[in-house]
Order: structure tokens, then sequence, then C-alpha cells
């Protein structure tokens, strides 16, 4: 999964359902913090002392599959030397951070991911008219920011604007919710792809079916905890201020 | 030019925007559990997931998903006519007994498997898919154009 400026074959939208605490938050979470890694460009050490250095691309997989190991991302990556005549595969050692030009924008706090940025509606409609979103990836967690039952607003209206406009953007948009009719309508018409989560609390795996234009396509699993530290998953995502003061007002009056 | 002043912007408002905070630390019994040991990435997983090809889609489509596994793979299965009324009878009693499945239900889900079986009509019209499948790919390897 690359962000470029490449044409793409359709716009990358995509639902993420299931109940509460079943990992729709950690498999968008997961996609976003997989490409930022794939397209690392520098390891940092906790001092500061920045080691050029790329994500793992198939051969470095197939090494890894080699001796053993899974392929993960996250886990590791090749290392460079200075004048970059020599490289070596490593596990990336516990308290390094990562340079990366993959942007993040999320309703939620990101931890650990150095081009992340926190978003609400009100700023992705007040600068849908700019190029802020091209070439990034927008989390929104839960439909709050997105529900059906505000489409009429102004928010509600722009968003719906703005959803059709991630393909021209060459962003990814991935959406999480419990419901699919929770979520704004144009959404709803734009996804091409849904995620449906479920999660095993013992073993500690999220299943992942894919179902891409109604069609399903597959079904896979991943281990949760790898990618906790990026975020809090018991972050409640807030309701913009201005929407509960409205419905409170009248009581006040 | 404009362009890149719009380019500029857009870097300087994300600048404006973003904030680096320092991964959180998971508590200590999940990563025991696991955290050492390898698990692969999310879109490597996604990667090397097998697809389901255009006939499984179809397939899945036409049969079913009954919701017991043993249910929902008898009905590819072939029962003879003679047959049918016991094999419903047996379906029927091991749903309510085994499954707790309400008797209206069980026997409802019964007469789909051991229906769509009989005389082996499933598995049929599942070759028919595959033959259509595969006719449709060799017109492809012949013509170059896949069938309209």
């Amino acid at each position: 999964m690359v962000v470029n400026n490449q044409p793409v074959d359709q716009a990358d939208i995509r639902l993420y359902n299931g109940d509460q605490r079943q990992g729709k938050s950690t498999a968008a979470m997961a996609s976003a913090v997989d490409d930022s890694y794939e397209q690392m460009t520098a390891l940092v050490s906790p001092d500061g002392v920045i080691t050029r250095a790329r994500g793992l691309v198939l051969a470095d997989k197939a090494i890894l599959e080699k001796a053993g190991r899974r392929a993960n991302v996250v886990k590791y990556a090749r290392v460079f030397s200075d004048d970059g005549s020599e490289s070596k595969l490593v596990e990336i050692p516990k308290g390094y951070t990562i340079q990366t030009p993959v942007k993040i924008f999320a309703n939620f706090h990101i931890y650990g991911l150095p081009n992340a940025a926190f978003v609400s509606l009100v700023d992705i409609v007040e600068n849908m008219n700019t190029l802020l979103f091209n070439n990034s990836w927008i989390l929104l967690d839960d439909a709050g920011t997105t529900n059906s039952r505000r489409s009429m607003e102004g928010l509600g209206k722009l968003g719906g604007e703005f959803y059709l406009t991630i393909g021209k953007r060459h962003a990814h948009l991935c959406v999480m919710s419990q419901y699919v009719g929770a979520i704004e309508k144009w959404l709803r018409l734009a996804q091409t792809t849904l995620y449906q989560c479920t999660y095993d609390k013992q073993s500690k795996y999220i299943t992942v079916d894919v179902t891409r234009r109604g069609e399903p396509q597959f079904s896979t699993e991943f281990w949760a905890p790898t990618y906790w530290p990026f975020f809090d998953t018991d972050e409640i995502v807030k309701t913009l201020e201005g929407r509960i003061d409205k419905a409170v007002a009248p009581f006040y009056k | 030019m404009a362009e890149e002043a719009d380019k500029q912007w857009a870097d300087e408002k994300f600048k404006s925007l973003q904030s680096f905070q320092p991964a959180r630390k998971v508590d200590a019994e999940s990563v025991e559990l696991g955290g050492e040991g390898d698990h692969a990435s999310f879109e490597h997983q996604i990667e090397h997931s097998p697809k389901l090809s255009d006939v499984a889609v179809v397939i899945k489509q036409l049969f079913a998903d009954l919701g017991v596994d043993w249910l929902t793979k008898l009905q590819m299965a072939r029962v003879l006519p003679q047959y049918y009324d016991y094999l419903k009878f047996i379906c029927v009693a091991e749903l309510i007994r085994v499954h707790r499945m309400p008797p209206a239900q069980a026997i409802v889900l019964a007469e789909i498997a051991v229906g769509v079986a009989l005389d082996g009509e499933g598995r049929i019209e599942g070759i028919a898919v595959i033959g259509k499948a595969e006719t449709n790919e060799e017109a492809k390897a012949k013509t170059g154009l896949g069938l309209p």
C-alpha cells in the first residue's frame, strides 16, 4: 500500500464495521501504520541519532520468511551505512521512531508516528478547498463525526462533498462505525471497501472479512497488540462543542 | 505556479497541525503473550490472503450459509429421493437436540439443505458455474477478449 501521485483504479474509501471492542480502530490504524513504516526514510534513536533506513520490500520479506520469521514492517527494517554502500536487515530496537513522508489525519490522538495530525470534521470542511488532505490517510473513528442523522446540517452536506473527492486527492479515507446505517449517506454511497472486524480475546487476533463493492473478497487476521502503541483504544472521540451547546441551550433559557 | 504555492501552503498548514507524541506503552501481559513472538503485519496479511475467485464468489452466493457447518456442506451432497424424508428427520433431530434450535427453525433449515442436495441439484448447479467460468477463460485465452 503506497500513497503516491499515480492514478488509482478506484477511490480508497473504507468502512470498518463491527461491534464495540471488535478492533475497528485497530484495523484502520494498522493500514496507516503499515504504510508509514513501509515508506520510512530513516530510523531515529531515543537520543535523536538518525540512521538511513527503508521499510521492507518484497525481497526483504522473502529473506525473513526464509529465516522462519513473519514479515512485519513495524518490527523489521533495512538500515544503510552512511555512504549507502552497505545495508542490513534489522529488528527495529525498542524506543526507536521513524521518519516517513506519509501524512495521517485522525479525529483521535496518534502516538509514535511523526506525521500525524489531530483533526475534527470542522477542520476537514474548513480546508476542503485546499491540498491539505492530498496523499494522506484520514482516519475517522466513530460515526459521531459523520452521522447520517446530521446529513442535512451544513457540516454533513459539505462533508458529503468532501468524501466524493477522495479519489482525486489520492487519499485514503477510513471510517469506523458500529453500524453502516449510522454513517452519512454520501459516505455509504462512495465507500469502496467494507472491513468487517471481529476480535478474539484469547489469541488477541482480529479477523477481518473484506468486501469490495458488495462482493466478498477474502478474510484475513492479524495480531492486534502490534498496533496498540500507536493509539489509545479507550480514547473517546469527542462530540463537537458547538453541537453540545446547541443541544443543551433550550434547558438554560 | 499557483499550484506550487498551494502545495507550500498545505505543507505549512500540516506542520502547524501535526504533533508528535511518543509511542504508548501497552500493558505487559499482552506483550508477553506474543509480543516477542513473530506476527505478520496487517498489510502483509492482506497481500497474502487467498482471494476468492469469481467462481468462489458465485458458489458462496449459491449455497447459503445455514449457520451450522455440516448443514451448509450438506447442500453440496447428493441425496437420493427415497432417503429425503429420513435424512431430513435426522437433520431436524440433530439440530434440535445438539444445537438447541427451535423446531420450526430446524425444520426450515433442514429442508433447505436436503432440498438443495436432492438428486445432487446443488452440485450440478455448482459444476455448471465452474464449467461456464472455464469456457469463459478458454474464450479469453483464444481471443484475448472476455465474453460479453
